[in-house]
């Protein structure tokens, strides 16, 4: 008798546990208005995505505050994907079918959007990031929208400002296998620096899980570049870095929006790149419409907000404004609908349309490493 | 030369930790994949001392590390011993039978889950990092892991743990008949093996990884597949293992291949395991065995009698 009840009572927990779920989602219809989000929260380059979703808590707050849509709040369910390609498109099918979700946000890298975009093409839900930068993203996606430029743009603007700010005659590359970003974006730079009359003289690529870089940068060194185009992620930055200064190489790094992020300004780190750049999709310093959200931010956390802050803070403000313009209650259709008819969104990182590519536009931002700190070097419209 | 240091660095770091896998197989037939978490576990504990409690680059400098390393050495023999005292040990003393080697060995997988979730609970998923200028010159990493491996080697074979050590690796049962208490010799191997861990895993994050609740499976992974290649359960082997492991690395990183480095160096090992399925220095009983195995079906397949006969008595 009692193994029959302990398994009872082992069932009647199981369906609770698949119960409530279902209930989020009847809920739906009258009540909260549920966004999904998907993030790299945990592992190595985590900050991708607690920054991202640091920005999007900042809107989220600002949003319910006005009275959300119609009086209608927005709530929004966070996933991790530990910005593994394999558990986003695992965790964006969780939201939209467990989770009957209006619209997804994230994620904050290229690889796990570009699988996670598969699926939301398939299920016909809208899916925003607000700082996948990869050009395949969303590529002949009808599902799949951006708040930031594309890497077509960031390569060829890092190769112009190595080439005529730099004055860069050769050029190394160092990047990462696997990774849509970074293999993206060192072809684009490669092909745009020769074809400005550069020499990429050296290029070396190292695997996801690697440690040590000092047999790459040794190669490089021999190599004798004038500078070192790294588009990676604050982890490899971390690896790089100090390693560099060991070999005493002189020339600088020349990073992406990938660096921005605490492993590059971590201390023994940040010291080993000094006189860096790296290209941005934001800058604090450089956007008046940021202020607000400056304000706001550097209250919260004493830090100025990242690029991943702003990217975050505008995918979601971006959507709550789609769902307005299309009546708020739209289906996930009218939805995608109104995210492509945007035009002239003002957001954070600039006033921006959506264009038929479903990217948004903007100038790119060079940073420099001064002073053990990000500062806003120049703008560089492409 | 700047890179044969690194290489050699790079592969006694490995060797280290396969140390431990190797020798709690050899006396006790176990793969212990909680190994890796002890990893991990001093890993925290060694940044933690150095970073909240000795003020990190600034205030601690060299001597922050070499202090917090010796109380990660602390925490990593209480915590491996612990594992086999409240782990292992147990089931070793009920499971019989076909259990007997199938029990502990699901055991390790849980006590590994459960303690890298212990990690992400205890210390976030958020990554940790040493300063890298707290990062030991890859000369002093060789020297301090040549050291402590010959330090290991001397205990091993001019010492009477160490003699027996080797006994109940041989035979536990006769060891106990010699006189020798094989817990005793058990729990002693775990606690060498966990402090070399620790050594490692100090050496690995201040030089490169960052420490997380997952390190242990990436590191503890090479580190195994170290220990299997120079042939399990020999002190030796998981030495020469590690070295070459880490060579191989190396070599790969130059090829334009080095985007699927690990891939290529355990293919390489794949055939290298094909050939001498004990590994290189694997024990002369398992290589007999194996040898015994290969021959046994090449024989039974063969239409001589004899053949099936001899298989049969050899086996």
């Amino acid at each position: 008798m009692i193994s029959r009840r302990r398994f009872l009572g082992g069932v009647g927990a199981a369906s609770t546990v698949v119960v409530v779920p279902s209930w989020i989602g009847c809920k739906k219809a009258s009540g909260d208005i549920v966004l999904g989000c998907i993030l790299g929260l945990s592992g190595e380059n985590s900050s991708l995505g607690t920054e991202t979703k640091e920005g999007m808590e900042i809107a989220l707050e600002e949003i319910n505050a006005a009275g959300g849509v119609n009086g209608r709040k927005i709530k929004v369910l966070y996933e991790d994907t530990r910005l593994d390609a394999n558990l986003a498109s695992e965790k964006i099918q969780k939201l939209i079918d467990r989770d009957r979700v209006l619209a997804v946000l994230g994620d904050a890298a290229s690889t796990p959007t570009l699988a996670a975009g598969a699926y939301a093409e398939k299920a016909k839900v809208p899916l925003v990031s607000g700082s996948a930068t990869n050009v395949e993203v969303t590529r002949n996606k009808r599902y799949v929208f951006r708040v930031c430029f594309t890497d077509d743009k960031q390569g060829v603007a890092a190769a112009k400002f190595a080439r005529d700010t730099l004055k860069a005659q050769k050029a190394a590359v160092i990047y990462v296998t696997g990774n849509k970003y970074s293999e993206g974006l060192q072809a684009i730079f490669s092909a745009e620096f020769e074809k400005s009359g550069g020499k990429v003289v050296e290029k070396v690529t190292f695997q996801v899980e690697e440690t040590n870089v000092q047999t790459f940068l040794t190669k490089i060194k021999d190599a004798g570049p004038d500078v070192i185009f790294a588009p990676v992620y604050p982890s490899d930055v971390a690896k790089i870095g100090p390693t560099k200064l060991k070999l005493g190489i002189t020339a600088p790094l020349m990073g992406t929006d990938g660096w921005d992020g605490p492993a590059t300004r971590a201390k023994g780190v940040i010291e080993s790149i000094e006189g860096s750049y790296f290209t941005d999709l934001f800058a604090a310093e450089a956007n008046a419409a940021a202020k607000p959200l400056v304000d706001k931010y550097k209250a919260k956390t004493g830090k100025q907000p990242s690029s991943l802050v702003a990217g975050g803070y505008d995918s979601l403000k971006l959507v709550v404004d789609a769902i307005k313009r299309a009546g708020g209650n739209p289906t996930s259709e009218q939805l995608r609908d109104a995210i492509e008819q945007t035009k002239g969104f003002s957001g954070v990182t600039g006033t921006f349309d959506i264009d038929k590519d479903h990217n948004a536009q903007k100038p790119v931002v060079v940073m420099q490493i001064k002073d053990g700190d990000f500062k806003y070097h120049s703008q560089i419209a492409v | 030369m700047s890179w044969l240091l690194n290489a050699l660095a790079q592969g006694s770091m490995i060797a280290l930790i396969a140390l431990g896998y190797t020798m709690v197989y050899g006396v006790l037939r176990l793969i212990n994949f909680a190994h890796s978490e002890v990893l991990m576990m001093s890993g925290y504990v060694a940044f933690l001392v150095d970073d909240r409690l000795l003020g990190g680059y600034q205030h601690g400098g060299t001597r922050g590390v070499l202090i917090s390393t010796a109380v990660a050495v602390v925490a990593a023999v209480l915590l491996g011993v612990g594992i086999e005292a409240f782990a292992y040990r147990p089931l070793r003393a009920r499971a019989r039978g076909a259990t007997a080697r199938i029990a502990p060995l699901v055991t390790a997988i849980g006590v590994s889950m459960l303690l890298q979730s212990v990690a992400q609970l205890a210390f976030t998923a958020t990554p940790q990092k040493f300063d890298p200028r707290l990062a030991p010159p890859v000369g002093y990493v060789v020297l301090i892991a040549a050291v402590v491996m010959a330090g290991l080697y001397a205990l091993v074979h001019l010492t009477w743990i160490g003699k027996a050590m080797r006994a109940v690796s041989v035979n536990a049962e006769a060891a106990r008949l010699m006189g020798i208490r094989p817990s005793r010799v058990i729990a002693v191997t775990f606690a060498i093996g966990s402090g070399l861990a620790a050594i490692g895993a100090v050496l690995y994050s201040t030089t490169q990884a960052s420490i997380e609740p997952t390190m242990g499976s990436s590191i503890g992974t090479l580190a195994f597949v170290a220990a299997v290649f120079g042939g399990i359960g020999s002190i030796p082997g998981a030495m020469l293992g590690g070295v070459l492991l880490g060579f191989l690395g190396e070599l790969v990183k130059f090829t334009s291949f080095s985007g699927m480095k690990d891939a290529i160096v355990f293919l390489l090992l794949v055939l290298v395991l094909l050939f001498r399925p004990a590994g290189l220095l694997g024990s002369a009983r398992a290589r007999r065995s194996s040898r015994r195995a290969w021959r046994g079906r090449a024989r039974t397949f063969a239409p001589s009698t004899g053949g099936i006969r001899r298989a049969c008595a050899g086996s």
